[in-house]
């Protein structure tokens, strides 16, 4: 098997200016849908729950459904400006269901290891290497990319430019609304809400919550809620939309 | 080959009402300082609607406790940020209407099972009267597609719709003219209002389009799409002035607001004085 056929790839995690800060252990999304195919997947489907405008921060929301002989898999997958290259900004959608169906088929086939199409500020290594703490699962398909094109952009081996954001716009209005459904569908209302959403971000006021945090948040908090089988978008996520 | 323009029916919407405040909105895209409550109000209402149609959409039961408790939790996150309240409204006194209003609107049920909710369009534009291709995108979201092809929006408002509103409602246009260029015919279209009045009302208005209501409606996205591009931003002086968020921004503009005083309300200082609340 060759180096480059192995689902799990080694990553260079880059800081805001583009200087590599370290390395993560990531799942390719082509070899996600292979190993999904080759375990009987039986559907991917997709739905939009949030379009980016401008009054939203642009921030697209999919939810993703994956069905193989294992049962129902759903997960959400979000993208905004802040949390994408450059270049995909103008593809928020798209980014965003490929981010959905990532996560899906990562719990439906079995694969604790986050898929490199959810992460931002990461770029494939020049030769990247499988990983060393997680399993190998499956052979890459048909190729070295991650099935959408962003690896051949960020594989160059160089440090990415600096990106036109630095991450510490606050978060967007519709993040903040965002946040307080997904409290209510746990429980928590209004002071509760907020008092436990600062406790979450660990600050004083929400207005220091940055629009990179709040999408981390809303992706961990979506992805713990409880009833959602794996990792999905069950009773407490349904508040959300 | 240079991708066309895309623009949306809310920023045709901005354009017409002031050309200047989509320049600061969307081309400078200057943070609000502070919203209107009625407009941030309206937006939890909504949110609420949809996600009570949603549910119904997947073929469960819409429960009313859960859509009051999606509309607290909106209406709260809303007011984290300045809002702008008019005399006779507050955070509490808007909730409670707000509870009313959705209390009015999932009894009020027309019995018609929604077949879509938020529904996206995008599409290039096309004079439906000559079949000219016009050289913009149009995009846009349906609020809900109901069984029978009815495209609806829905508003709220403090009060029932002014002679004429419903015949030049755009949102209402631009749906049936997407809805044509798909579809090849022009769908029922409804405008169901939310009335924030004393005991809350709930307005139901239907109407259609001809083609050459809808050939006008394409002329004249294009050229709302015509006057942007090539940069014609002006302010159109009207009674939303003091309500609008920008206010300072323009005031700037005509050069009789010092620097200084537009960073401390940028900063949140004076939002009432300003906003005329």
């Amino acid at each position: 098997m060759k180096a480059d056929q192995q689902l799990v790839r080694t990553v260079d995690v880059h800081d805001r200016v583009g200087n590599v800060v370290g390395s993560k252990d990531v799942v390719l999304y082509a070899g996600l849908l292979n190993q999904a195919h080759e375990e009987g997947l039986l559907k991917v489907c997709t739905s939009i729950l949030q379009i980016p405008t401008e009054e939203n921060g642009r921030l697209a929301i999919v939810k993703a459904e994956v069905q193989t002989a294992k049962g129902l898999f759903e997960a959400v997958g979000d993208a905004c400006p802040e949390n994408v290259d450059e270049f995909l900004a103008p593809h928020l959608i798209r980014v965003a269901e490929t981010r959905a169906k990532a996560r899906a088929l990562r719990d439906a086939v079995n694969v604790g290891v986050v898929s490199y199409e959810e992460l931002d500020g990461v770029s494939l290594n020049r030769d990247s290497s499988p990983g060393s703490g997680a399993p190998i699962a499956a052979r890459s398909p048909r190729h070295s990319g991650n099935g959408n094109g962003t690896a051949r952009s960020r594989s160059n081996g160089h440090s990415r430019p600096p990106r036109s954001s630095n991450g510490n716009e606050p978060m967007s209005e519709a993040q903040r609304r965002y946040l307080f459904r997904i409290m209510s569908g746990q429980g928590f209302q209004k002071e509760a809400a907020e008092n436990r959403l600062k406790d979450l971000f660990e600050v004083s006021d929400l207005a220091e919550i940055t629009k990179v945090a709040a999408t981390k948040m809303i992706d961990e908090l979506l992805n713990a809620a409880p009833g959602n089988g794996n990792g999905g978008n069950g009773a407490e996520a349904r508040h959300l939309r | 080959m240079e991708p066309k323009r895309v623009i949306s029916v809310s920023q045709v919407n901005t354009y017409l009402g002031c050309p200047l405040k989509y320049r600061f909105q969307y081309i400078d895209k200057i943070p609000r300082p502070w919203r209107v409550a009625s407009m941030a109000f309206g937006t939890s209402v909504h949110a609420a609607v949809e996600w009570f149609h949603k549910e119904r959409l997947a073929g469960r039961t819409a429960d009313m406790a859960e859509v009051l408790k999606v509309f607290d939790a909106d209406w709260y996150a809303q007011n984290v940020e300045p809002l702008v309240f008019s005399e006779r409204e507050s955070k509490d006194s808007l909730a409670e209407k707000g509870r009313a209003m959705l209390q009015l609107y999932v009894e009020s049920g027309n019995g018609t099972m929604p077949v879509a909710v938020e529904q996206p369009f995008e599409l290039d534009l096309v004079d439906p009267e000559t079949g000219e291709l016009l050289d913009v995108r149009i995009r846009g979201i349906i609020d809900l597609v109901e069984a029978d092809q009815t495209l609806v929006d829905l508003k709220t408002a403090g009060r029932t719709l002014e002679q004429g509103g419903l015949e030049r409602h755009l949102q209402l246009s631009t749906y049936a003219l997407a809805f044509l260029l798909q579809h090849g015919d022009i769908p029922k279209l409804r405008l169901d209002m939310l009335l924030k009045t004393a005991k809350p009302r709930l307005e139901r208005h239907p109407t259609t389009r001809s083609v050459e209501d809808l050939g006008w409606t394409a002329r004249l996205i294009r050229e709302v799409s015509l006057a942007i591009e090539t940069e014609h931003f002006f302010p159109n002086p009207s009674w939303r002035c003091t309500e609008c968020e920008y206010f300072a921004h323009c005031q700037q503009w005509r050069g009789t607001w010092p620097d200084e005083q537009l960073v401390a309300i940028s900063d949140g200082e004076g939002v009432g004085e300003i906003a005329g609340a």
